[in-house]
């Protein structure tokens, strides 16, 4: 009985609804009019399936050194953990380049005396990222190429806490050996 | 309250008496069944392995009649629609016989699909054992669709497919399109591409994925390109009368509400729509993982679960924090999509907001 009045109030609201001229998930005039459905005809679900678009991610995380050809490390790089996809080169970022910009920021460390560098990114589980390796204080810790590696994860070896659309954390570790600039 | 018309308003205010009685009734009317976790295809914004998971390999039909078999006795069959998702539905070799189990016992079904096996023997099999409903996922055109799905032939398949639905009769069917940078600018040649191949339903999401990825200018949507999406449907919508648009159910829109889509918005998980996941676990709807879980079919009756949980589905007074708190809109809200929630029961994103901030 209860449910009857529920609904009952519910066809009552969306009436009003469609005098308003507003269509809801139920209209007034679908409520109106649907008759109950014989039991031989065929089943009448409603028209419209609720779907959705979610993302998994993988934290990924890459920690290594960054040395030159002589195997000394290099302090003062920018190391920047970037989506596969994203349109640019070791010097060059293409598209909206301050939006482009700002993302990397997010996910990106400066390298320590002894090169050392840890960087961390939450992004889709494809495996694949790439390291970009930017000189960003001009020649104050030599003059260095901007290197641009691509990086691949081990996605069966995947560790940690899975949760919800968490899908755990890919680690890598490297070392890079950058190029002084001629 | 700025960008809400009086008319709207009050409208808006009528529909949450509407919301809060369908808690109160929350009738099963759609039951999503995640029965696989396999893909043919890796789609940049999804996670589907093309592999066989090791960690939940699908679920038996048996398993899933016997989830059936708990609601059947308190639901109008012809009334409670169930959907195949996955991974790729089509995977699974046994789905005519899971659907004209269904079919038998009064449940119409469908499908979502992107389409790569979807071909004339496979739809009459399809049709033959009852499908009432299908989408075909198509984002733009070819090289754009290839993209996101990484597959060379994506394209070509889900347009074989579309055009061989346009065919069919009897049967309900749409394509659905993921809006993101790359394809933002061809959406007025590209509804032009769907009249032309015989697309008569067309719903348009967009992405917003969690935590970094959210930031991913690859599936990001700019604000102005979001916006720029809502006034190309509402001007498809006023205009174009060639095809039916619709803007996803997630997120209140503000002044775009009850013009970019048929309803209002209401997130109707765990009010109206449950689902069972590949591995058991029975949740709102299939974007809803494990933070939200209600319980699992392999040890709970489903129906009993849906009479007596999901209770933070139906009261969402508990959403009233965080950005939520101070927002005058929130009645008219109520939280958002329960799928924008993360592990602490935290909002992740504000359509509102997106739009208007």
């Amino acid at each position: 009985m209860k449910i009857k009045f529920l609904k009952l109030k519910n066809w009552l609201l969306l009436t009003l609804m469609g005098a308003l001229g507003v269509g809801a998930c139920h209209s007034a005039k679908d409520v109106a009019q649907t008759p109950e459905p014989e039991p031989e005809t065929q089943p009448r679900p409603r028209s419209e399936m609720a779907l959705m678009y979610g993302v998994p991610t993988v934290d990924y995380v890459v920690k290594g050194k960054v040395l030159k050809a002589d195997g000394k490390p290099v302090k003062g790089l920018q190391v920047v953990l970037v989506n596969n996809n994203i349109d640019l080169t070791a010097d060059t970022i293409y598209g909206n380049d301050e939006y482009v910009e700002r993302y990397l920021q997010k996910s990106s460390d400066t390298t320590a005396a002894d090169g050392t560098f840890e960087v961390k990114s939450s992004d889709m589980p494809s495996g694949k990222q790439r390291i970009l390796v930017r000189d960003v204080d001009g020649k104050r810790h030599g003059n260095i190429q901007n290197e641009l590696i691509d990086v691949e994860f081990d996605m069966d070896n995947v560790g940690g806490q899975r949760s919800g659309w968490r899908l755990g954390t890919a680690e890598k570790e490297m070392t890079i050996t950058v190029k002084e600039k001629e | 309250m700025r960008h809400l018309s009086l008319r709207k308003r009050v409208a808006l205010e009528l529909f949450r008496g509407v919301r809060h009685n369908d808690a109160k009734i929350h009738e099963l009317r759609t039951l999503f069944w995640e029965c696989t976790l396999r893909c043919n295809m890796h789609c940049r914004h999804c996670g589907s392995d093309c592999k066989v998971s090791s960690v939940t390999p699908d679920m038996p039909a048996e398993v899933f009649f016997k989830a059936i078999d708990d609601i059947t006795p308190h639901v109008d069959p012809h009334k409670t629609f169930i959907i195949f998702t996955g991974g790729e539905a089509l995977l699974r070799n046994d789905i005519e016989y899971v659907g004209l189990e269904l079919y038998r016992r009064g449940f119409p079904w469908g499908m979502v699909s992107n389409g790569y096996l979807l071909d004339a023997d496979r739809l009459e099999r399809l049709q033959q054992s009852g499908i009432h409903s299908i989408s075909i996922s198509l984002d733009g055109f070819e090289d754009d669709h290839n993209w996101i799905r990484q597959h060379d032939y994506g394209f070509q398949r889900a347009v074989e497919a579309i055009q061989l639905l346009a065919k069919a009769e009897d049967l309900i069917w749409d394509v659905v399109t993921c809006v993101n940078p790359r394809n933002y600018a061809s959406l007025e040649r590209f509804i032009d591409f769907l009249v032309s191949i015989g697309v008569k339903r067309w719903r348009v999401f967009t992405i917003f994925p969690m935590g970094r990825a959210a930031q991913n200018p690859d599936l990001q949507l700019t604000q102005e390109q979001f916006r720029g999406t809502l006034d190309f449907i509402r001007r498809c919508r006023q205009e174009d009368g060639r095809i039916h648009v619709n803007y996803a159910c997630e997120g209140f829109l503000g002044d775009y509400e009850g013009e970019v889509r048929d309803g209002l918005f209401h997130c109707r998980a765990g009010v109206e729509v449950a689902s069972v996941l590949c591995d058991g676990s029975i949740s709102g709807c299939t974007s809803i993982r494990s933070n939200f879980n209600q319980g699992n079919i392999y040890h709970d009756n489903l129906w009993d679960v849906w009479q007596t949980k999901f209770q933070k589905y139906r009261d969402r007074g508990w959403t009233r924090k965080g950005q939520c708190e101070s927002c005058k809109l929130f009645r008219y809200c109520e939280g958002s999509g329960m799928h924008l929630y993360d592990e602490n029961e935290n909002l992740l994103f504000c359509h509102y907001n997106r739009l208007y901030q």
